[in-house]
């Protein structure tokens, strides 16, 4: 699949950051819709500095992901020198290209031009390895300033990429004492720069153009997460599930043959009078037994783009639901038969994605949210992880909740406003589905 | 609220009264507490009027007869603030500063309060008395107070001390109330659902009637309108005429002396309930005493010390927040530093905090499914394969150390993690070879070949590394000499201001 | 039935506290209406014998006029230094223009009347005015227009600065508050209610303008100043370019549900003639109780009795009501000890209970 006019947006922009920080620019914050090709890009960039002369440090933020990006490194810039710095306890995955060095020890890092892949922590404790040309940080919105400033030895220059509609970090301190700090050291580190006018003029502050993982029609619904546009990579129609599902049940055929547009679909039913219990919903759970049985079924088919239409198979699936209890109760329902499916929750499912995801609503049970189940993090890593096709499941009393939340702004002076920025997601996020025809109520079985 | 804390809930309306909400104690009373209550007019932040005192004693009833009056509230502040500067035997106020070699962990300073409303009074009073003109002598006792109430009310948000005591917020971390918390949100209403005989619904109707005796800063309205306003209205005219008022100041001090009174009473019980509740005392707590002192000395007398070296020239911590990002950073990582010490500290004696811990993914439950031997390196290694059930908030990820709950000299890194579904992964668990040999004590007393260990449940409970956190505080300042340091340790644009010296804390020695 | 014209000044005053009160249980009926209608709670909780707790000290409305007195003294000396040190205005060169009635401080103005006049007069000169310097104004008065609310509400805006650049005017709200800013440790409830009245200020102010056909050439900004004291002292504390987009949107989606909730009672018929009978009236609505309802009600206590004999799981708070939605407290008791489920919902939290209940032996 190729989008020859967003294919040169993103070469532009590496154009730009590649010009910045091989001339006089010292920084660089890129902000990624999902499924952007985050790290590709970060990769493409980093390989043309090294081009250049470049030493390059990488930050990633677990063990797992630098090992990705060494990997992916070794196989994509095979002539590129490539070291994955470890801890002396970790063992070498046996899955590491032969042309990417392991080493334990930071003082061993060549001084030739190339790229040495870490964690973020490792980086903070290493010494003796001169310093880099650039220090460059994947999922740059999950490390706090805190953090980041110890990595002021690396480099003069940083590249901070990562997406900002993530669930952020948890702080696991009360830290009002720093909530009107001019640099709260525990917010994102990009948050920080974002915010603060002096560095954002000495900045090249830019943006991934595409969202390459979702449908082309699914697109414009994320967009309510983020404060900054994005295009779709997809072409119109390249990406859909198609099903000739004959359910008796009043909405569900009609559900699932909305799919085949590439929209997501939401799927109501009703809310008991006497409320529901808070974390698991056994109704739900059952619904989505019933859709990845229609989903699997021999009629249903996947179209992604250029590959021929196939069945959807029960590793094509992913479901995703806020609580672990839901988690488990969805596990139960799928049973044995649809062991494959992967059911998780949201902070999970960062930097996964599947061709088709099912997801409970983020307030389905909530009758009266809070500042807290506001937060849109979840709903938009949820709404994010899909290739293909979306359905949404709800108590048909979230449409009621979200448009009659009442949001208040208690956060510290000059803070941000989160729930009321989260607030307004919400609404327009469910309006746009609304608005569009997508919201099917699901008979009782 | 987790499914957890809702179950002892119900446990509690099922008892009818509050219940333990954990298997010890996690507040050690000093054998020398003291006791602070204050009362604040209404739309003022200073107080009004004061009560302190040790228990078993009658308090001290201090007041100001004009709780707008800075002067009056001034001088009303005097006899705290040397009480309280050496009760804490702070550097300058006392022949016997509190050191790092003092070892005494019962006899140490606390103070405790009613609620969090008087923990906060001691922000007002940094703020109000911190500041002083250039040049001015920060040794006084008005400034040296506001540092101290600064210290204390920072240090009221350390996770685990033992010097601040909400006693309020201590009631209800120690005991499970079948009540909603906003009606148990002040002293009065959990000491009576604590101290009431008879039926739930005696206790809870008690519980109710006594949210009508406040216990915050301010006074019922009617009071003010009826009788404090009218005083106090007498007094300002008595003042502008240039006669004598004292006897209105004695009048209001004798208005404001019960209520002071009141609550500084039920402070007191608050600490006789702690005193006589039957669970022991978490071992942990030794440990949670000792960091409260350190803490004490390495920030508090560290900086009085230096104030009395240089009483113009000192530095001084700002009220509000911490100006300089590297200080912020630093102590952000200190204090999330202190959290993993605290909870750690308790957590290996407490099977109901152990509970917790495993319900929000901190602690993880596995069950040992085998055992082989290999090779770390050049070293030999034991390796076991467990099944884990992991909780929602878990870290478990390569390369973190874990201790085998019961025994925290344990020491097992994850070496590897399988996920078979959501709930469970199985987790290789390495144990280096200082550790083979050795029993684990708790448990089955074994070392870890040995294949008893195999089908037992145990429990993983992160291993202590605060000191990476400690570390990281260090770093950060340290970072400022990186050629990175333009970006990361970047002046931030001042802004509003006031007229506080704003001031970085210095890189200090052996802060380690 | 009481006509509009009958209602009270005081009501049309108190728009905003009423719009507040109803924001804190907008599930509640008696809430509801007791805003609506200005009914006030206390004097309900009175006839039903209940005592009311939410009277306000005389210290403190001394405070908060004291405080804004000083704000405005001189020209508003002390608001403009404070307001340039934050640097919500680039000067301290300002024109200072008074609204204040002088009762409250203020030097020219004698009734609302005249003050919503002067008001009008104001900013229907200002898009041709040719004035360059900054303006600071005290207690814009301002009409919301009928069918807010019911009926016409008067509303002051506490403080105000207006700007010309090159493309006009631009007006920025403030709201001053006495409670002392402690940086983080603001007091949330305090600082949540200042930044809803700003919010409302500014919803309003547009309603305004667009009521006086000048909207088109008057911006109004949704970055607005909010103003505090320093802890201990009278000295404000500027906290500028406060995000006041979502709290003015809750302002507009606010006044119109509470407006169409007006206009169905209304249109119901309000069965209450007298004072008393409106007492009555709210008294005997339908309410539900939060343990929010504690910090600001003073029926709290006879609705938690309902709760109670209803065996509600709101006695136990918020989120555990939310675990156990419908489930009553003896019920979810007996689920705990085993009791068998009577349908879906029970079996779940049964489930749930149990496996979170478990013991280290």
């Amino acid at each position: 699949m190729s989008n020859p006019a967003v294919d040169e947006k993103y070469e532009a922009l590496r154009h730009r950051l590649a010009g910045t920080l091989s001339g006089d620019g010292r920084l660089a914050v890129v902000k990624a819709p999902p499924g952007s090709g985050k790290t590709h890009t970060l990769l493409e960039v980093v390989s043309r500095l090294v081009g250049d002369g470049a030493r390059i440090a990488i930050g990633a933020q677990t063990n797992n992901q630098a090992s990705d990006i060494a990997r992916r490194i070794g196989k994509q810039h095979p002539r590129m020198r490539c070291v994955r710095l470890a801890s002396q306890s970790a063992a070498p995955p046996t899955d590491l290209p032969p042309n990417v060095t392991w080493l334990t020890t930071p003082r061993d890092i060549p001084t030739t031009p190339g790229v040495t892949v870490s964690t973020v922590s490792k980086w903070q404790v290493s010494k003796d390895m001169g310093e880099f040309d650039l220090f460059a940080v994947d999922e740059a919105w999950q490390l706090g300033w805190a953090s980041f400033m110890q990595c002021a030895v690396l480099s003069e220059k940083f590249l901070m990429i990562g997406d900002p509609g993530q669930i952020p970090p948890l702080v696991p301190v009360p830290a009002l004492r720093w909530d009107t700090a001019p640099r709260p050291p525990h917010l994102a580190a990009p948050e920080i720069v974002l915010g603060d006018e002096d560095l954002v003029a000495q900045a090249l502050v830019d943006s991934l153009p595409a969202c390459r993982r979702l449908p082309y029609e699914s697109v414009d619904f994320v967009k309510p997460f983020y404060d900054f546009d994005f295009d779709a990579y997809a072409m119109p129609g390249a990406r859909k599930v198609t099903t000739t599902a004959d359910d008796q049940r009043p909405g569900v055929s009609a559900l699932l043959r909305a799919l085949d547009d590439g929209k997501p679909v939401v799927g109501t039913r009703s809310t008991p009078d006497r409320g529901l219990t808070g974390q698991a919903d056994p109704v739900l759970a059952r619904e989505v037994h019933t859709l990845v049985q229609h989903l699997t079924a021999a009629g249903s088919r996947v179209t992604i783009d250029d590959a021929a239409p196939r069945q959807l198979t029960p590793t094509d699936i992913g479901v995703c639901a806020t609580h672990r209890a839901m988690v488990g109760e969805i596990h139960r329902q799928l049973g044995d038969q649809f062991a494959g499916v992967r059911v998780d929750t949201p902070e999970r499912w960062q930097g996964l994605e599947r061709p088709m995801m099912v997801i409970i609503h983020p307030l389905s049970g909530v009758m009266d949210p809070t500042p807290f189940d506001i937060e849109t993090g979840r709903l938009c890593v949820m709404a994010s992880r899909h290739q293909a096709g979306l359905i949404i499941l709800a108590r048909d009393h979230v449409e009621a909740s979200i448009m009659e939340f009442i949001p208040t702004a208690a956060h510290a002076p000059g803070g941000v406003d989160v729930v009321g920025i989260g607030h307004a997601a919400h609404r327009k996020f469910w309006s746009a589905l609304r608005d569009q025809g997508r919201i099917f109520e699901l008979g009782e079985a | 609220m987790s499914t957890r804390e809702l179950v002892r809930q119900l446990r509690a309306a099922e008892a009818g009264r509050p219940i333990p909400r954990y298997s010890t104690k996690h507040l050690r009373v000093s054998s020398s507490p003291l006791i602070v209550s204050f009362i604040r007019m209404a739309g003022e932040s200073r107080p009004w009027g004061i009560a302190y005192g040790r228990p078993g004693e009658s308090p001290e009833i201090l007041a100001a007869g004009d709780g707008r009056n800075r002067e009056a509230v001034t001088a009303m502040l005097h006899p705290l603030a040397e009480v309280l500067l050496k009760y804490c035997r702070v550097e300058g106020w006392t022949d016997r500063p509190l050191t790092s070699e003092d070892s005494d962990l019962h006899h140490f300073p606390q103070i405790w309060f009613p609620g969090s409303r008087h923990v906060e009074m001691l922000h007002f009073l940094e703020f109000a008395y911190s500041g002083v003109p250039r040049g001015a002598d920060k040794s006084a006792l008005m400034p040296s107070f506001a540092r101290l109430c600064g210290w204390l009310f920072r240090h009221s948000n350390h996770p685990g001390q033992q010097v601040v005591v909400d006693s309020a917020a201590a009631l209800r971390t120690a005991f499970v109330f079948p009540a909603d918390p906003v009606s148990i949100s002040s002293l009065s209403p959990l000491v009576t659902w604590l101290t009431t005989d008879g039926d739930l619904q005696t206790r809870r109707a008690a519980a109710i009637a006594a949210r009508q005796d406040l216990t915050e800063l301010s006074l019922d309205p009617k009071l003010d309108s009826k009788i404090l306003e009218p005083l106090v209205a007498e007094r300002q005219r008595l003042r502008q005429a240039g006669q004598d008022f004292a006897e209105v100041d004695e009048q209001i001090r004798d208005r404001l002396g019960p209520h002071l009174e009141r609550r500084w009473r039920l402070t007191a019980t608050a600490l006789d309930l702690f005193k006589t509740d039957a669970r022991p005392e978490n071992p942990g707590t030794e440990n949670l005493v000792a960091e409260s002192l350190n803490s004490l000395v390495k920030d508090l007398q560290y900086h009085e010390r230096k104030v009395q070296e240089d009483p113009e020239g000192a530095f001084t911590i700002h009220p509000e927040t911490d100006f300089d990002a590297a200080s912020a950073a630093a102590a952000y990582l200190l204090l999330t530093a202190s959290q993993q010490r605290a909870t750690l500290a308790l957590l290996h004696h407490d099977k109901e905090l152990l509970g917790e811990a495993i319900e929000n993914g901190t602690a993880v439950r596995s069950t040992i499914a085998g055992i082989s031997e290999g090779r770390h390196g050049s070293r030999r290694a034991v390796f076991w394969t467990v099944n884990a059930t992991v909780g929602e908030q878990t870290r478990l990820r390569e390369e973190e150390k874990y201790s085998i709950y019961g025994d925290s000299s344990t020491e097992v890194v994850v070496a590897g993690i399988e996920r078979v579904d959501s709930d469970t992964w199985i987790v290789k668990l390495r144990w280096s070879s200082s550790h083979i040999r050795r029993p684990i004590t708790g448990y089955l007393n074994a070392p870890c070949p040995d294949p008893l260990w195999v089908g037992r449940e145990v429990v993983l409970v992160p291993r202590d590394n605060s000191g990476m956190a400690r570390d990281a505080a260090f770093r950060v300042r340290g970072a400022k000499a990186g050629i990175g340091a333009w970006l990361t340790h970047s002046k931030p644009p001042r802004r509003h201001l006031d007229d506080l010296p704003v001031s970085d804390i210095e890189l200090r020695d052996g802060e380690s | 039935m009481p006509g509009l014209d009958e209602l009270s000044d005081d009501l049309k005053r108190n728009t905003r506290g009423r719009f507040e009160q109803w924001v804190k249980n907008p599930k509640c009926d008696a809430n509801t209406i007791s805003a609506v209608l200005n009914v006030r709670l206390s004097a309900v909780a009175e006839k039903l014998s209940y005592e009311p707790n939410y009277a306000q000290s005389p210290f403190a409305i001394q405070r908060g006029n004291a405080f804004e007195k000083s704000l405005f003294y001189d020209d508003a000396r002390e608001l403009v230094t404070a307001l340039t040190k934050a640097a919500a205005i680039s000067t301290e060169d300002t024109k200072f223009i008074d609204f204040r009635l002088r009762l409250n401080g203020g030097s020219r103005v004698n009734s609302v009347d005249e003050a919503l006049a002067e008001s009008v007069k104001f900013l229907k000169a200002l898009p041709e005015s040719d004035q360059r310097d900054t303006l600071v104004v005290a207690a814009l008065t301002i009409r919301i227009p009928k069918g807010v609310m019911l009926p016409e509400a008067t509303l002051v805006i506490d403080a105000l600065t207006a700007v010309k650049d090159d493309v006009g005017w631009l007006l920025t709200v403030g709201e001053v508050k006495v409670f002392p800013d402690r940086g983080g440790h603001t007091d949330p409830a305090e600082i949540a209610t200042a930044r809803a009245q700003a919010g409302v200020y500014v919803h309003a102010l547009d309603l305004a303008l667009q009521t006086l056909k000048i909207s088109q050439q008057i911006r109004i900004n949704r970055r607005g100043f909010l103003v505090f004291t320093k802890p201990g002292t009278n000295r404000p504390i500027v906290r500028a370019d406060e995000d006041l987009t979502y709290q003015a949107i809750r302002a507009d989606t606010g006044f119109d549900r509470l407006d169409a909730i007006a206009q169905a009672l209304l249109a119901e018929g309000i069965p209450a003639e007298s004072t008393d009978q409106l007492l009555e009236f709210v008294a005997h609505s339908k309410t539900h109780f939060e343990d929010s309802c504690w910090a600001f009600c003073d029926l709290a206590a006879r609705c938690f009795d309902i709760a109670l004999a209803d065996d509600s799981p709101m006695v136990l708070g918020r989120d555990s009501a939310a675990h156990l939605g419908g489930i009553t407290v003896t019920r979810a008791v007996e689920l705990l000890n085993g009791a068998d489920p009577e349908d879906e919902m029970e079996s779940t939290l049964q489930v749930l209970m149990r496996n979170s209940d478990w013991h280290m032996p």
